[in-house]
């Protein structure tokens, strides 16, 4: 549970197009939208909202005549108040809030505002967090009772900092793509972000600014339309050539129809060889420590027994000071036990497999051999590589597994969240702060049994029945859109 | 042959004289005004097989300094070569990796060259000295222009990649795709290592740093060669720019043919009235690129092969041009084949001219810098310089390109107004001089540094052991000293360094600079309150920003806000991305740009989109515009004060130069007279942290100086100032003027990074001081060289300042800017000459 809070700035407003807000809005299904600067409210209140007339829009800059006067706004939304003081003299209001009982001191809550800004000076190596002081004189902090986050919409979705003990998150927007903050009522904050290039037409890989535009002048708006429209209707529009109409088509398909479109199977695993499917967890992006490598063994795939046992392995580091332990359990257990077979991992070729070696290398040379030799495949890769085109709104798992019909559990976590948490639990190493180890386990084998999901579609698909149709549209998925036309 | 050549021509014979050229040129009108003789000189060389036994080395001999190295290298020292262009330094490392791989098959190597042309010359170089030594050898090249189904190709499969610093800059955050390069990397080559100086030059340095780094990580500690042209501190900058240690070779035993080098003078113009401003009539004068194009066309119509160096693309462009229409006027009434050469031709135009070059269809290139460095251009008998190249590095480099192997060759400097050239005419035996320009690289600019603190986090977590790379030389610790009156506001700051603990192991940065104790941890902590980096150094600080920070490191710029030149309508211009504050001051909406004989207005100057840029469009005026500024130093943290005595003080520190650009004039060309009153400028102030040198008297210097000038010599007073307090003001004035336009003299530095401020009093010193700073946020070091070689840039100054024969109020040959922010008023040479003779005693004394 948690609220989710859609960053938008007026260049977003400039740049996107109705339609792609409105298909970000369904993306990330927020309780609001934020507008990150005044320049935003000004914009929306010029178009009398457009794509945002139905959902709540949140302004903490709106004119003068509108920040001075009275209570702060506040929503309530996914078990947490959220505060949008528009001045300092609403901010003053949060203590009021409290005292009214409108705040529930008990959870979490979250005060809105551009109020505080990051600046950085880098000719003196130093940073500052401008406005702190007047923001802390109206909020008074002391009279409080309950834990407030405070979310500064000029600094980006992935800012996390304590000035002075005051937690204070960005929630404004990065260059080039929308960001969305779910806010919890223990605290957490996790941000999603989707890339501009993946709204609207432009999802559709291939397909850029000029080509969506000229195939919304030939009346497709939805990738349903485009994979409709097949190969030789694409190649007519203007710049497109073939290897980039194929590529247009059977991303459009795999999207309409929430199936992978597999051109090859050039060097995807051997079909006789059960792999292994990895996941692991780690404190960062240039990880120092890889604490827990989730490996899924089945025992059966198709109804057939195979080589695995069937089990969910966590290798788990619990200890700070046990560093490597992880990667090494792991690859102990896959020299005695799975050498030879494929590791799939997703993403694996830009992150988990190198972060593996560099950790074995660092951690216990004497397996980096096993691992070294160890087939690897990253489906992600293969079919960035061309061999295949993916569902999803993104190529990110849950979004693939999802458009593959895999239903996980929604943790609501991402990797960067996780990965704070066990940062903190090195830092802190209290009861407090120690993670909840079986869950994030859970969360693991989750990963993997989504991961396992995708390989076996791209290991099912047939890529003798790759059809990237001809415009007659000889599946379902076009043949319904054609059914309504005539409707 | 039309019949009205003048006489005394003589097409005959192939001009490779100052004699010939005075005997031969049509209209010859005395413009040789010296002349340096260069003998030949024979090379000295060894038997290959005294250092590589095992080698089938396919030549005679090598030089003995190729030798020398090759030896140093094979003792596993890092190897600086300074030596002259075309003298084998690319056999040296060549051969010794040839050597090396004999010794450890699969020993890899990395190559760097400034241009991707470059690379692409050596590479086909290289893989033929392989080929000829019969050695299973791959060089490949790999860079922005490398196919991507080629790259994994290339980083599995070869033994030497050759690169640059931008592709590095961007390869090393995928360092696990290189790991078979990386894990057997043994020797890495910093070639043309004297181009990387300035801000570039701050970059390259720390980009090795990362790419040593990382190649650290996968158990490689290469050894180094820098290669470069001739500078003063070949060692020195190559330990600077890699924090290694180094053996030099700077002997050139390779042999030369004879050379003679003409300075060259053009005729006055008679483009103008010659007015009242000297500038004025300066810019009416005939141009140093029309010269070079009718010597261009005299020597290419009698055969001598040439090669002529402007200083701007749009330069060679049009003075390949001229030289072809003054071919058409020639008395021989010959055809010339000339074409333009520079970095914005594509890679097939160039490699046509580069052929044309060396199989003898073209008679002559004008080219920018881009053929200074060592693309072969086959056998070229002249090189034509249109203007002092602004170092003595770069005069010989672009001498060299002439006279290949032991051909007789001839050099021609075309001098413009500007100071530094008349010095050269003045005085060409400082061409001869031993102690050429130091390479200036700084280390301290907090601005590049910290975005290679994330560079680096991002391609591996940073932890203590990573001070051996980082911290390094910020020149944290301020001065000392109780001597300056006024006193450093800075205090109480909770980022201050100097109260961070020592820890971890601290290196030097190879010069025995001490390390720079705790700069990492301020540039981490920074990042951190920035919500750029997470963790800490103790386990591993990562990066947390968006991605790709090095997407934000631009080679040429300390921050990555620059504004582009854009120009109204179809067509480019090729004028470099602009920082602010040039951009402010030269190119404001009505500023009038005089770019290579082209006159462009500005239109517009936006910076409130993503991409700044401002607008040109083409305009044809007898006009030009000057900008005026006020401009303060303030928040001086000194660094490093010399105290010189009876109220005399140099010193070095940071401040902040506070400039508004607040007013242009636009002026008549040739009269110099204002067109209008003065226009407002709607543009925000500047303010820059940066790098500042200062020059402290005592105030009753004035009173000294001005004894010794007579009544009418001095300025009319200028209220509030009287004529004498005016007049040392215009000395003090054109003393920092001065030091800015000489101080290349003696420092590899561009002027166009420095400005300066005089005043008769500053509350920071308590005097008569003049200032001199870099203009590049964070500094770029060069003020802060000028500090450290302050006695023999005022030395110059003085020189050239006395030798002008101009006005008191000096000339552009000697004392005006046009960069001056205050109409070159007031300046005045006698008393210019005075305080420096002044400071110079104080210097000299100390």
């Amino acid at each position: 549970m948690s609220a989710r809070l859609t960053a938008l700035s007026a260049a977003h407003l400039d740049r996107l197009a109705p339609r792609q807000v409105a298909d970000c809005l369904a993306y990330f299904d927020p309780d609001a939208v934020v507008l990150t600067d005044a320049a935003a409210g000004e914009a929306t209140r010029a178009t009398q909202a457009g794509p945002l007339a139905d959902v709540e829009v949140l302004a903490p800059n709106p004119p003068p005549y509108l920040a001075n006067r009275g209570l702060p706004r506040v929503i309530d939304a996914g078990g947490v108040d959220v505060v949008v003081p528009a001045s300092h003299d609403q901010l003053a209001g949060v203590a009021v809030l409290e005292h009214e009982g409108t705040v529930d001191p008990a959870t979490e809550t979250y005060v809105v505002s551009d109020l505080l800004e990051v600046a950085v000076e880098p000719t003196e190596l130093a940073a500052r967090l401008d406005g702190r002081e007047a923001y802390l004189d109206a909020l008074d902090p002391g009279a409080l009772d309950g834990s407030y986050t405070h979310v500064a919409v000029t600094a980006p979705p992935s800012y996390r900092r304590r000035w002075d003990g005051m937690r204070v998150v960005g929630g404004g927007t990065p260059e080039s793509e929308v960001a969305t903050l779910s806010l919890s009522p223990d605290g957490t904050v996790c941000t999603r972000s989707i890339r501009e290039t993946r709204l609207g037409l432009r999802a559709i890989a291939g397909v850029g600014a000029t080509t969506a535009a000229r195939l919304r002048e030939r009346g497709a708006s939805e990738p349903d339309d485009v994979a409709a429209m097949g190969v030789p209707d694409l190649r007519a529009v203007d710049g497109v050539g073939r290897g980039r109409a194929e590529e247009i088509a059977d991303h459009a398909t795999a999207i309409a129809e929430g199936r992978v479109v597999v051109s090859d199977h050039e060097g995807f695993p051997d079909p006789d060889a059960e792999p292994i499917f990895l996941d692991v967890e780690t404190d960062g992006l240039t990880p120092t420590a890889v604490w827990l490598v989730g490996v899924l063994d089945r025992s059966r795939r198709d109804g057939q027994a195979t080589a695995g046992d069937g089990r969910f392995r966590p290798f788990l580091q619990r200890d700070p000071d046990a560093d490597g332990f992880a990667v090494e359990s792991f690859l102990s257990w896959y020299a005695e036990h799975a050498a030879g077979r494929p590791v799939v991992a997703y993403n694996g070729r830009e992150f988990d497999f190198p972060v593996i070696e560099r950790h074995a290398a660092e951690h216990c040379p004497e397996l980096l051999d096993h691992w070294t030799t160890a087939p690897t495949f990253d489906p992600l890769a293969w079919a960035r590589d061309g061999h295949a085109a993916l569902p999803g709104r993104t190529n990110g798992l849950s979004d693939v597994a999802a458009a593959l019909g895999w239903d996980g559990d929604d943790t609501g976590l991402t990797g960067a969240a996780v990965a704070r948490r066990y940062r903190r639990w090195c830092r802190e190493r209290t009861a407090e702060a120690e993670l909840d180890w079986d869950r994030h386990v859970e969360y693991c084998e989750d990963d993997a049994r989504a991961l396992a999901r995708v390989y076996d579609a791209l290991a099912r698909a047939d890529p003798t029945a790759h059809d990237r149709g001809t415009g007659g549209g000889s599946d379902a998925g076009s043949m319904q859109g054609r059914l309504t036309d005539f409707s | 042959m039309t019949g009205d050549a003048p006489t005394g021509t003589d097409v005959g014979s192939r001009p490779l004289t100052a004699d010939e050229l005075e005997r031969t040129l049509p209209g010859y009108e005395g413009q040789v005004v010296d002349r340096i003789e260069q003998p030949a000189k024979p090379g000295l060389t060894v038997d290959p097989a005294t250092v590589l036994p095992d080698l089938d080395v396919p030549f005679d001999g090598l030089y003995e300094h190729q030798a020398e190295a090759i030896a140093a290298l094979q003792d596993g020292a890092n190897v600086a070569v300074s030596t002259a262009t075309a003298s084998g330094k690319t056999y040296i490392y060549g051969l010794y990796f040839a050597w090396l791989q004999r010794r450890r098959p699969g020993a890899t190597a990395l190559f760097t060259y400034p241009t991707k042309a470059l690379s692409g010359d050596q590479v086909t170089e290289l893989n033929d000295l392989y080929d000829d030594l019969g050695l299973d050898v791959l060089v490949e090249k790999y860079d922005g222009d490398t196919p991507a189904d080629r790259k994994r190709a290339i980083r599995d499969r070869a033994d030497v990649v050759v690169t640059n610093f931008a592709g590095l800059n961007v390869y090393l955050p995928h360092h696990h795709r290189w790991r078979s390069t990386f894990a057997d990397c043994e020797l890495v080559v910093v070639d043309e290592a004297h181009a990387y100086t300035g801000v570039q030059g701050m970059h390259v340095a720390w980009i090795l740093r990362r790419l040593l780094r990382v190649l650290d990580r996968y158990g490689s500690d290469p050894q180094l060669v820098c290669s470069s042209a001739t500078v003063g501190n070949p060692v020195e900058h190559a330990e600077r720019l890699t924090g290694r240690p180094f053996a030099l070779v700077d002997e050139d035993t390779s042999p030369r043919g004879a050379r003679e080098i003409v300075f060259w003078d053009p005729p006055a113009g008679d483009g103008g009235s010659g007015g009242d401003d000297p500038l004025a009539a300066a810019e009416a004068g005939r141009s140093a690129n029309a010269e070079a194009a009718d010597l261009l066309a005299h020597l290419g119509l009698s055969g001598v092969r040439t090669l002529t160096f402007v200083r701007s693309r749009q330069g060679a462009e049009v003075t390949a041009k001229q030289a072809e229409r003054a071919a058409g006027r020639h008395p021989t009434d010959g055809y010339l084949s000339v074409r333009p050469y520079h970095a914005g031709h594509g890679k097939e135009t160039r490699r046509g001219t580069e052929h044309g070059l060396k199989s003898g269809t073209l008679d002559g290139v004008v080219t920018t810098n881009a053929l200074e460095l060592g693309i072969d251009v086959g056998s070229v008998d002249a090189a034509v310089l249109a203007g002092y190249p602004g170092s003595r590095q770069s005069f010989w480099q672009q001498l060299g390109r002439a006279g290949r192997g032991t051909d007789d060759a001839l050099g021609v400097l075309v001098a413009r107004s500007d100071a530094i050239d008349q010095y050269v005419l003045d005085d060409p035996g400082y061409l001869l001089e031993d102690d050429v320009e130091d390479a200036v690289l700084d280390l301290s600019n907090n601005v590049v540094y910290a975005q290679h603190v994330l560079c680096g986090a991002n391609e591996m977590p940073l932890t203590d052991d990573d001070r051996e790379w980082f911290d390094v030389n910020g020149a944290h610790r301020p001065a000392d000293d109780g001597n300056e009156e006024w006193s450093s506001d800075r205090s109480g700051d909770p980022q201050s360094v100097q109260d961070r603990p020592a820890q971890g192991r601290l290196p030097s940065d190879g010069r025995g600079n001490p390390p720079d104790e705790g700069r990492l941890d301020a540039a981490v902590g920074m990042w951190k309150d920035a919500g750029k980096l997470v963790g800490d150094l103790d386990r591993g600080v990562q990066y947390a920003g968006p991605p790709r920070p090095e997407a934000d490191v631009d080679m040429y710029a300390t921050t990555g806000e620059r504004f582009e030149v854009r120009l109204r309508g179809d067509g480019e211009i090729d004028i470099a991305d602009l920082a602010r504050g040039r951009a402010y001051r030269d190119f404001h909406p009505g500023a009038l740009v005089l770019h290579d004989g082209v006159q462009y207005e500005a239109v517009a100057l936006r910076e409130d989109t993503p991409n700044p840029y401002v607008e040109l469009q083409r305009v044809s005026t007898n006009e030009y515009t000057r900008t005026q500024h006020t401009k303060e130093v303030t928040d001086l943290d000194r660094r490093e004060v010399v105290d010189l005595g009876g109220g005399y003080r140099l010193g070095w520190g940071m401040g902040t130069v506070n400039v508004h650009y607040d007013a242009y004039t636009r002026h008549e060309i040739g009269s110099g007279d204002l067109v209008g009153g003065p226009r407002p400028l709607e543009v925000p102030p500047v303010d820059l942290r940066t790098g500042v040198t200062w020059v402290r008297t005592p105030p009753e210097l004035g009173e000294r100086v001005l004894d010794g000038i007579p009544g009418e010599d001095l300025l009319a007073a200028d209220a509030p100032l009287g004529e004498r307090e005016y007049t040392f003001l215009g000395g003090l004035h054109g003393a920092e003027h001065a030091m800015i336009k000489l101080a290349p003299l003696e420092l590899h530095l561009s002027k166009s990074d420095l400005g300066g401020l005089s005043t008769l009093s500053h509350p920071a010193t308590g005097g008569p001081t003049w200032f001199v700073h870099d203009a590049v946020d964070g500094g770029v070091g060069f003020a802060r060289s000028i500090f450290g070689h302050a006695s023999a840039v005022a030395r110059r100054t003085r020189e050239r300042v006395a030798a002008c024969d101009c006005g008191v109020q000096g000339c552009p040959s000697c004392l005006m800017d046009h960069q001056c922010g205050n109409r070159n008023e007031p300046l005045h040479a006698p008393a210019t000459v005075g305080i420096l003779d002044a400071v110079l005693d104080r210097l000299d004394d100390g």
